[in-house]
């Protein structure tokens, strides 16, 4: 090779872009290693204002703001960094070399020379030494021509805020590059390559994702004692270091994330370490960088990212809650957490819950865990509770690759934990969760008061609220992306629309517990139940159909609305008629029960959700597009009337129960609206949050609830006085929202005392007997000298199939009454015939015949 | 003569741009580009304009959705390497000869060039999968995409990885959708 072709392979080599190391750090290739781009001196950046500001703004108002971006940098304690003010300049050209570093609008097109679309809001130009990676020169131009900018103090729809990019363009300006991490507005770290209008102040806030960064890049001399790091590797089974793999550590007390990616310390695969980790316990997670943030976000070498993996906690651990915790000390490095990709040995047992059980005010039972588990046919249920209860039970075969096993009931405040153990032919072993950690649950008592349950678009959870206490019940474990909820005749069961996994969640409100799934077509969302709770409809947004449930036997069909693309959105349901709104067309669909469409009525524009008035008369519909309610009457399909709203658009409709209020929710500007019905007159407008979408009244209709979808919180407005009472946090972006009374379990399966305590044990001959609708079972146990003792009563066939568990629990002596109402556990009515009723408690054991008759 | 090259070299300079681009929905994309194509990178070169590199790339038109149906198309984008100068903006795609995309571009700037609408938003490259089907992914290359204030976010629509023929379905029904309407 010549002198002269080396110094060209040199120069390659230093000129391809690659940004490596996380928070992230921008930087390039070197020979060996990544070089980092940083500041020599960053304890004196200069930086010079073009004299006119932007066309917007005043030029003072512009300078000010750009001012303000700097300093949210400077001002991160644990890093030494401060920028010199040079003052303004009349010499708007940027230059690569004058090292004056110019922030200016180009209003002209001049200087970007981009054509009209090209969505260029801001650039920032860095040039460096290319081979120590100083930067020389830095200069921030904004598209002054194409996009109108506003400040916080005057936020206007449709402009782009100044601060919110200016912040994020001086992170880079200091050398950083984008961070994986996501979250919601309020904890999302400002170098997030979604750089999302979330109003004034949520992007130019720094996060810790941001902090640990500049800090890592310039610290000061206490920084490097008051964090601590940790480090490891990231490998596949055959131990080869893997690349572009997503390290987040979560302090488990604040909640604050720091992460990097594997590679990106060194360049090479498999070696990460994350930096910056204030002292405290820490849960580590590895997770693929996919989806809407990927590869494409970062670019440079980090274009071949290692995704094909399931995310996991270290170790092994892909529930949370089970993770090990990690603690951090200032000053020091944790080492060797590190993780294998695909942990399933070949050939050895691998276990993974199919949902996890959640908190459940149910006593009776019994409590099915279910998992999915490969390599292995032998598997057993481990259990104890609180109560000093605990069993090995072998778990059976539920469908392919599936297994279960039922823990009896438990009373009110035990909590139980259970884990899995799997062997194979060559009794290979594991358990699942590994090193002594166990799943568990709580048997909850409740206040009494109405339940909020609310879909966790972010999350796939369902999180129960007591809505005295506002504390969280429980989390049930639904499909992907649950986004609206509904609650079934009587509240029994409630229903719950997966956008991403397009099925329905069936929940029973009295156990809390995931009972059924039920198959829709593309992206369901709003859903409505007629008034004789035979039908359950759904839109299909994503499919233009309309999904069709039969809620006595769940079974479903999808029928197609001629002339839609995408959409139905929002629905309403009476017995004989069915509305779903085409937001692309701007109308009203109006159709039969069987989803028919009947006829269409032009509305304001982008209908999207309906609300019907409790007689079934009116028909409300809120429109994104114009500042527009519709009421329709919904006996003649004629509009009813239309009431101008000061607001840009609405989103979410309700009624309140009396039917004499009606509450919008108006997301863009974060605000209630509330309109007397009867002249749709304006009663109040309430700040909420950001981005409200989800209303609910409680049962008594004292107290509406509404989800701020975008700031994560739940607020009550007294819908007396119509005044906001309160508010709570809520998951990870809650959208629908259903207020509930807690129901108790059915009828034919519930327990009574009755009486002293029995001195013996004793199941009595069930009456009737023979029956045909139900049967009486009572059956008593004696003080015996135990408190508690376990109790199972089942019903079998001739065939000595068990059809149905009555009760599986951990029972205090006394007498007990069940009825059977002669259907299996599916709840499918049983055939004629003999049946063997089962009862064992403590040493007793009984058995009594049936006799049904259909 | 090392020492002369080590010398030399550390005057080079190395540029980068960072840049934030205004967020586009797929919806935008289809809406407001005024040409949408199915391409084959067919040539790419670079040149000096107005003392910069920019590349200019020249495709073969396999489909077009929308705009004047041409068999070849012609784009000149910012960035390039001339010489030892190599100068990179985040977010601008770069093709290489045999690639395809499907590209939704802008109207002509002064010098009569379109762009891809948003930058890498506007381009969506096409690989294959493990099974050979083909899918499109879009080229970001380390952009900063950007939501207008006073505006709630629409959600990040799932277009990375689909799949290619169900993509283009979507592309030409897309017109009239509303996605942050879910």
């Amino acid at each position: 090779m010549t002198a002269h072709s080396k110094l060209f392979a040199l120069l390659f080599i230093c000129c391809v872009y690659s940004p490596a190391q996380a928070f992230l750090i921008q930087t390039f290739s070197g020979e060996d290693a990544p070089i980092q781009q940083t500041w020599a001196s960053p304890e004196r950046i200069p930086f010079v204002l073009y004299d006119a500001g932007s066309d917007d703004l005043t030029d003072a108002e512009s300078h000010r703001i750009i001012r303000e971006s700097f300093q949210v940098w400077e001002d991160v304690p644990s890093a030494r960094v401060a920028f010199s003010d040079l003052g303004v300049t009349s010499t708007r050209t940027p230059s690569r070399r004058d090292r004056r570093n110019l922030i200016f609008f180009d209003e002209t097109n001049a200087f970007l020379q981009a054509p009209r679309g090209s969505g260029i809001i801001a650039v920032t130009r860095l040039n460096s030494n290319a081979l120590t990676g100083k930067i020389t020169d830095a200069d921030i131009i904004f598209n002054g021509l194409e996009f109108r900018f506003s400040s916080n103090e005057q936020p206007v729809r449709g402009t782009v805020n100044l601060k919110d990019v200016a912040v994020h363009e001086v992170g880079h300006l200091l050398g950083l590059e984008h961070t994986p991490l996501d979250g919601p507005a309020s904890s999302r770290p400002t170098m997030n390559p979604f750089n999302r209008g979330d109003g004034p102040g949520l992007g130019q806030t720094l996060e810790a994702d941001d902090i640990a960064g500049v800090s890592f890049l310039y610290p000061t001399p206490e920084y490097a004692l008051s964090v601590g790091s940790i480090s490891g590797t990231v490998s596949n089974l055959e131990g080869n270091g893997l690349f572009g793999v997503h390290i987040v550590a979560q302090n488990t007390e604040t909640q604050t994330q720091i992460s990097t990616v594997s590679g990106a310390y060194d360049g090479q695969g498999g070696r990460y370490r994350i930096e910056g980790l204030p002292p405290g316990p820490y849960r580590v997670q590895m997770t693929p960088i996919e989806g809407s943030i990927n590869a494409d976000n970062f670019g440079g070498i980090f274009s071949e990212f290692a995704t094909d993996f399931t995310p996991e906690f270290y170790d092994n651990s892909r529930v949370e809650n089970t993770a090990q915790t990690i603690e951090v000390q200032a000053g020091q490095t944790v080492r060797k957490i590190d993780f294998t990709t695909g942990f399933i040995r070949p050939g050895f047992p691998s276990v993974e819950l199919s949902g996890l059980a959640a908190n459940t005010p149910d006593t009776t039972g019994p409590y099915t865990v279910r998992v999915q588990a490969i390599n292995t046919d032998q598997l057993w249920l481990h259990y104890r509770s609180s109560l000093a209860l605990s069993d090995r039970i072998p778990m059976r075969s539920a469908g392919e690759n599936i297994f279960a096993a039922n823990i009896p009931g438990q009373p009110v405040s035990a909590q139980i934990e259970y884990r899995i153990e799997a062997r194979n032919d060559s009794i290979d072993q594991i358990f699942y969760p590994e090193n002594e950690r166990w799943f568990s649950f709580n048997i909850l008592e409740l206040s009494g008061a109405p339940l909020a349950f609310t879909a966790l678009r972010g999350s796939d959870f369902i999180s129960v609220v007591d809505t005295d206490t506002r504390a969280e019940q429980a989390r049930i474990a639904v499909g992907d992306e649950p986004i609206q909820i509904i609650a079934g005749p009587a509240g029994h069961f409630l229903y719950v629309s997966n956008l991403s996994s397009n099925e329905i969640s069936v929940i029973s409100a009295a156990t809390f517990q995931e009972v059924e799934r039920i198959e829709t077509a593309v992206q369901p969302l709003d859903m409505a139940i007629s008034p004789n709770g035979s039908t359950l409809y759904a839109t299909n947004s994503g499919a233009g159909t309309l999904t069709i449930v039969d809620l006595e036997t769940r079974s479903a069909r999808t029928v197609w609305l001629a002339g839609l693309s995408t959409g139905p959105y929002g629905i309403a349901a009476r017995n004989d008629k069915v509305f779903a709104t085409d937001l692309t067309n701007d109308q009203l669909l109006i159709m039969d029960s069987e989803g028919i469409i009947q006829s269409r009525i032009d509305v304001a524009p982008q209908p999207r959700s309906l609300a019907m008035s409790p007689d079934g008369k009116l028909l409300y519909i809120t429109s994104m597009g114009e500042n527009v309610l519709t009421v329709i009457d919904a006996e003649t399909d004629q509009i009813d009337g239309r009431a101008r709203l000061p607001v840009s658009g609405t989103f979410a409709v309700a009624v309140h129960p009396t039917g004499e209020k009606v509450y919008l929710t108006a997301h863009d500007e974060g605000s209630v609206l509330i309109l007397k019905a009867d002249d749709l007159s304006i009663q109040a407008q309430i700040a909420t949050g950001d981005n409200p979408r989800g209303i609910a009244f409680t049962p008594d209709g004292q107290t509406a609830f509404v989800t701020n979808a975008f700031s994560d919180e739940t607020v009550l407005i007294d819908a007396t006085t119509d005044r906001l009472v309160g508010r709570y946090r809520s998951g990870d972006e809650p959208r629908g929202i259903v207020v509930n009374n807690p129901v108790q379990l059915s009828q034919d399966t519930s327990v009574y005392e009755m009486g002293a305590t029995p001195s013996r044990y004793s199941l009595d001959p069930p009456y009737p007997n023979p029956f045909n609708a139900e049967t009486q079972i009572i059956y008593r146990l004696p003080a015996d000298g135990q408190t508690l003792q376990p109790v199972r009563l089942e019903i079998y066939n001739g065939l000595g199939q068990r059809v149905r568990m009555l009760i599986a629990a951990v029972q205090e002596p006394g007498n007990y009454r069940v009825q059977w109402d002669g259907r299996d556990e599916s709840g499918e009515m049983m055939s004629t015939g003999v049946y063997i009723l089962s009862l064992q408690a403590g040493p007793y054991r009984q058995a009594r015949k049936l006799l049904l008759l259909r | 003569m090392v020492y002369l090259i080590a010398f030399f070299i550390s005057f080079l300079t190395w540029q980068c741009e960072a840049t934030t681009v205004e967020r586009f929905s797929l919806h935008q994309l289809a809406t407001q580009s005024e040409q949408i194509h199915v391409v084959t990178c067919l040539e790419s070169s670079y040149e000096y304009a107005d003392g910069q590199p920019i590349t200019r790339y020249k495709f073969a038109v396999t489909e077009t959705i929308k705009g004047p149906p041409n068999a070849h198309i012609t784009l000149h984008l910012p960035g390039g390497i001339i010489g030892a100068f190599e100068s990179r903006i985040a977010g601008m795609p770069t093709f290489s000869i045999g690639s395809q995309d499907v590209l939704f571009l802008t109207a002509p700037n002064r010098a009569g060039f379109a762009w891809p609408m948003g930058l890498g938003q506007g381009a969506f490259q096409i690989r294959l999968d493990g099974n050979d089907a083909p899918r499109v992914y879009q080229r970001l290359n380390g952009l900063t995409l950007h939501d207008r204030a006073a505006k709630p976010a629409p959600e990040i629509e799932p277009v990375q990885g689909s799949e290619l023929a169900s993509f283009l379905q979507r592309v030409r029904s897309l017109s009239k959708s509303n996605d942050s309407a879910q």
